[in-house]
C-alpha cells in the first residue's frame, strides 16, 4: 500500500486565510481538505496516511528553517510519495508547494509532485528540479488537477520513467541520455523533409530563449540627455524599506538621489543574495556610479541626472519578471523625458 | 558508379592462412607483422577481441572498416596508392569487424571501449569483431613521424583484411552511383564537417591534410573507397573516426532514400579553420556551392567539440539565407547532472537540431577480466580494470556527430 503524505497551507486545511498565514509546520493524521478528493481518487491503490500543514507566510519568510521542519515530520511518516497543492495561482503556496516537492525529492529522496499554475513564480521550481504538474488558476480547477497530481505521483512512487512530453509536468531542465528509438540519420533527413515540406517538426534540443534586443541608437548630443541609473545589484537604502527579496526578486523599487553626490556607506547597502557584498556595502558607488555621474553633471558631460536609480535583485529572477520591471521603469523614463539610462550588473 | 560487395563478419581468428569462409574471418598474424613494420615502431601487437568479451579497450586511436578494390586501383588513395581519383569499380567491405589502433600518443585524448556492459552499449566498436593493433614506439621516436607511420601501417592491414574478401563468395552487392538520377523529389544534401587543425587533429583528403582547402564537392563512393581518412585524437566520442567516415550513417541513409522520398543532391566536404574569419568563408562557400546545385535542404554535421558547434551555427546561417533548408546533428554540453543549457551558442537559423547525447553525463562501468592498451587511466584513479564512473564524453564513438552512436538526450 502506497503512502502517501499530503503537503498543503492553512487555507486549505481549514484553519483560517490571512490571519492565520503565520502558522508553523504541523501534521496532521489522515487526509485533509483537497486531501480527502485525494483518498477517494486512490481507490485502494494507496492512502493518505498524513497531512502536513504550514502557513504561506511562515514558509515564505523562513523557507530553509520551514524546510528543515517538515523534513524532520516527513522522517517519522515513512512516505513513499510526497503530493503537495494545488497551489493555483496563489504565490506563496505555490512557492511553498514547489520547495517542499524540491526538498522532499533531492534531499529526502522521496518521490515528490506539487500542481501550480504555469505563470505561478513557485512553478519555478521545475528548472530546480522538482515534478510540478501544471493546473488551472483558481480552486474551480480542483477537480481537473488532482488527478494529474496523483497520476505522477503514482508513477514516480512505481520507478517508472516519465517525461514531460508523455506525462505532462512542465521540463525540469535536465537532460539524459537514453537510447534512441531511430538512428540520428534518419531523424535528420526526417526533420530535413519535414521543414522543407513546410510541415511541423520539433528540434530536439531546445534552443535557447536569448532575447535578442537591438540597441537603441545612440544619443546624438549626450550634453543634453538626461541619464538615469538603473542596477540589479541589490541597492537600497539601509533596512530595505520595500523588502526587495535577496534572490527571485517579485518587485523592483526606485529611490530618490535628489540631491545626492554619492551613496554612503551604512545608509545604502545590497540585498543581493548572489554575490559578497562586503565590497560592495563599503563604497556602494561600486554598484551603482552615482559619485562618477554626478561630476560628469557638474562638467557639462551630461545635462543632468534623473532625480531617481531603479533598484531590484536579478539573482534567480526569472527573465519573465524581469520584463516586467523593465516594460515599468522604461515607460516612467519615457514620461519623464529620460534618454538614456546607465544599467550596472553584478 | 561504385559497386560495393559488402561481406559479413561473424566471427575473427588467427590462423595459418587469410580466408573468410561462412561469416568466419581467419588472419594469418605474420603477414599483419610484416606489413606493421616501420623503423619507429618498436612492436606490434595483435589481438582479437569479439563483441560481449569483458574486455575494456584504452588508449584506442583509430578504428577502420577493412575493405579493398576488386580490380585496379587502391583505397585510401594518397595513402597505399595514387592519389587519383576514386568511387568507381568494385570495392569489397569487411561489414560485421573493424581493425582497431591502439597506442600511447602524447595530445591524443583518451578513449575507451568496453566490450560488454553497459559500456558496450555505447561504442559502436563494441559491436564489432575486432582485430587490435597495439603499437609501441622505438624510444626517442618523433611523435609526429610515429603517428604517420602507425596510420599507414593500419591501412596498409585494413586494405589487406579487404583482399582476403576478394576469393570470398559474393557478398551483398550495393551500387553507389556517383549523382542521383531523381527527378521531382526534394534535393537534400549533405555539408560534411571535417576537422583539420594541425597535427594529431588532422584530417586527410587523398592523402593530403584539409587544413587548408576550400568546401568542395565529394562522392558517397570517394568516402566508401576511404578517400577521407582520420588524423584526429581529440574527443574520442565526437571526432569522426575512419571508421565513421567509411561508414558515414548520414550518408547511407541519404543512399537510401535516393530515389524514394528525396534526390541525395550530393555532399559538401566542409573544413572547420581555427579563426573565425575562415569559419565564415568556409560556411558562406559551402552554402554558396548548396544553392549552386539547388538544393533545397541539407543534413550538416560537425567535429569536435566547442569551436565546432560555431562551423555548425555558421553553416546553417548562412545556408538558410539561401533559402537551403537545414538540419544539424549536434552533441549536447548539458552538464554531468543534465541541468546547463545544452548550447554553448546559438543562431536564430539553427532551429533544427537533432540530439547525439550529452557529452557529460557520467556512466558507471563495471570491473572487466582484461584489459587492452595499457595499465593506467589519465582520467580515473583506480585499477584500469576496476569499475569506473567516467563522462560519455570518453567513450569511443559514443557521441558520434555523424551518428554512428546511439544516443540522443532527452528532457526528464
Amino acid at each position: 500500500m502506497l503512502r502517501i503524505v499530503h503537503y498543503i497551507n492553512q487555507f486549505f486545511a481549514g484553519l483560517g486565510g490571512e490571519e492565520k498565514a503565520d502558522l508553523k509546520p504541523d501534521v496532521r493524521s489522515g487526509p485533509v481538505g483537497p486531501g480527502r478528493l485525494l483518498q477517494s481518487l486512490l481507490q485502494g491503490k494507496g492512502e493518505v496516511v498524513a497531512t502536513l500543514i504550514c502557513g504561506d507566510t511562515y514558509f515564505a519568510e523562513q523557507p530553509e528553517e520551514s524546510c528543515r521542519r517538515l523534513a524532520d515530520l516527513l522522517f517519522t511518516l515513512k512516505a513513499d510519495l510526497i503530493l503537495a497543492g494545488p497551489a493555483f495561482a496563489s504565490g506563496r503556496y505555490g512557492f511553498a508547494c514547489g520547495e517542499v516537492a524540491r526538498m522532499a525529492l533531492q534531499e529526502l529522496k522521496i518521490p515528490a509532485v506539487a500542481a501550480i499554475h504555469h505563470e505561478n513564480p513557485g512553478a519555478q521550481a521545475a528548472t530546480a528540479g522538482a515534478y510540478i504538474v501544471p493546473c488551472g488558476s483558481s480552486a474551480a480547477s480542483m477537480k481537473e488537477a488532482l488527478p494529474s497530481l496523483l497520476a505522477l505521483g503514482i508513477k514516480l512512487a512505481g520507478g517508472s520513467a516519465v517525461s514531460p512530453d508523455v506525462d505532462g509536468y512542465l521540463p525540469r531542465g535536465i537532460r539524459k541520455n537514453v537510447t534512441a528509438e531511430l538512428p540520428a540519420a534518419v531523424r535528420a533527413v526526417n526533420m530535413l523533409l519535414a521543414k522543407i515540406a513546410g510541415h511541423p517538426f520539433t528540434s530536439e534540443i531546445p534552443l535557447p530563449q536569448f532575447d535578442r534586443v537591438p540597441p537603441a541608437p545612440p544619443i546624438p548630443h549626450s550634453r543634453e540627455a538626461t541619464i538615469a541609473l538603473v542596477t540589479e545589484s541589490g541597492l537600497v537604502p539601509a533596512g530595505n524599506p520595500d523588502r526587495i527579496e535577496s534572490s527571485r526578486a517579485s518587485h523592483f523599487a526606485r529611490y530618490s538621489i535628489d540631491g545626492l553626490q554619492a551613496f554612503t556607506p551604512g545608509k545604502f547597502e545590497s540585498v543581493h543574495g548572489g554575490y559578497s557584498t562586503d565590497l560592495a556595502n563599503a563604497d556602494p558607488n561600486r554598484l551603482v556610479p552615482l559619485d562618477v555621474a554626478r561630476r560628469l553633471e557638474k562638467a557639462g558631460r551630461i545635462a543632468r541626472l534623473y532625480d531617481y536609480y531603479f533598484t531590484t535583485v536579478g539573482n534567480g529572477t526569472s527573465v519573465q519578471k524581469a520584463q516586467a520591471f523593465a516594460r515599468e521603469i522604461a515607460s516612467e523614463m519615457r514620461r519623464s523625458g529620460v534618454q538614456a539610462a546607465i544599467l550596472t550588473a553584478t | 558508379m561504385l559497386t560495393v560487395h559488402e561481406h559479413l563478419v561473424k566471427n575473427v581468428h588467427l590462423g595459418a592462412e587469410n580466408s573468410l569462409r561462412d561469416g568466419l574471418l581467419t588472419i594469418a598474424p605474420e603477414e599483419i607483422r610484416a606489413l606493421a613494420t616501420h623503423p619507429l615502431i618498436r612492436s606490434v601487437e595483435l589481438h582479437i577481441v569479439r563483441p560481449g568479451e569483458s574486455i575494456r579497450i584504452i588508449r584506442v586511436l583509430d578504428a577502420i572498416q577493412p575493405r579493398a578494390k576488386g580490380g585496379d586501383g587502391a583505397v585510401f588513395p594518397g595513402f597505399l596508392g595514387p592519389a587519383r581519383v576514386a568511387g568507381a569499380g568494385d570495392t569489397h567491405i569487411l561489414s560485421g569487424c573493424a581493425l582497431l589502433t591502439v597506442s600511447p600518443l602524447p595530445r591524443a585524448q583518451e578513449a575507451l571501449i568496453d566490450m560488454a556492459g553497459p559500456g558496450a552499449n555505447l561504442s559502436p566498436l563494441a559491436r564489432e569483431n575486432l582485430l587490435i593493433l597495439e603499437f609501441t614506439p622505438v624510444e626517442g621516436a618523433p611523435w609526429g613521424e610515429y603517428e604517420a607511420a602507425l596510420r599507414l601501417a593500419a591501412l596498409r592491414v585494413a586494405a589487406h583484411l579487404g583482399g582476403i574478401a576478394r576469393s570470398a563468395p559474393p557478398g551483398r552487392r550495393l551500387r553507389v552511383p556517383p549523382a542521383s538520377s531523381a527527378i521531382g523529389l526534394p534535393r537534400v544534401g549533405y555539408i560534411y564537417n571535417i576537422q583539420a587543425q594541425g597535427s594529431f587533429k588532422d584530417t586527410f583528403v587523398y592523402g593530403r591534410s584539409a587544413r587548408d582547402i576550400l568546401p568542395t564537392l565529394i562522392t558517397a563512393g570517394e568516402l566508401l573507397d576511404g578517400a577521407v581518412v582520420s588524423g584526429n585524437y581529440g574527443h574520442p566520442s565526437l571526432k569522426n573516426s575512419t571508421y565513421a567516415h567509411l561508414t558515414n550513417p548520414v550518408v547511407k541513409e541519404l543512399l537510401s532514400r535516393d530515389g524514394d522520398d528525396l534526390a541525395f543532391a550530393g555532399i559538401i566536404l566542409k573544413p572547420e579553420p581555427v579563426t573565425l574569419e575562415g569559419k565564415e568563408l568556409v560556411a558562406e562557400y559551402a552554402a554558396k556551392l548548396a544553392s549552386q546545385l539547388n538544393w533545397q535542404g541539407a543534413i550538416v554535421t560537425k567535429e569536435g567539440g566547442g569551436n565546432a558547434d560555431t562551423d555548425l551555427f555558421l553553416a546553417a546561417e548562412k545556408c538558410e539565407r539561401r533559402g537551403v533548408r537545414t538540419v544539424l546533428l549536434m552533441a549536447e554540453l548539458a552538464g554531468p547532472d543534465g541541468r546547463t543549457p545544452p548550447l554553448l551558442g546559438s543562431q536564430p537559423e539553427a532551429d533544427s537540431l537533432v540530439s547525439v547525447g550529452n557529452y557529460e553525463e557520467p556512466v558507471s562501468l563495471p570491473s572487466v577480466e582484461r584489459v587492452i592498451g595499457g595499465d593506467s587511466l589519465r582520467l580515473a584513479d583506480g585499477p584500469v580494470a576496476g569499475p569506473l564512473t567516467i563522462p560519455t564524453a570518453p567513450i569511443f564513438g559514443a557521441l558520434s556527430p555523424v551518428g554512428i552512436g546511439s544516443l540522443r538526450a532527452r528532457a526528464q
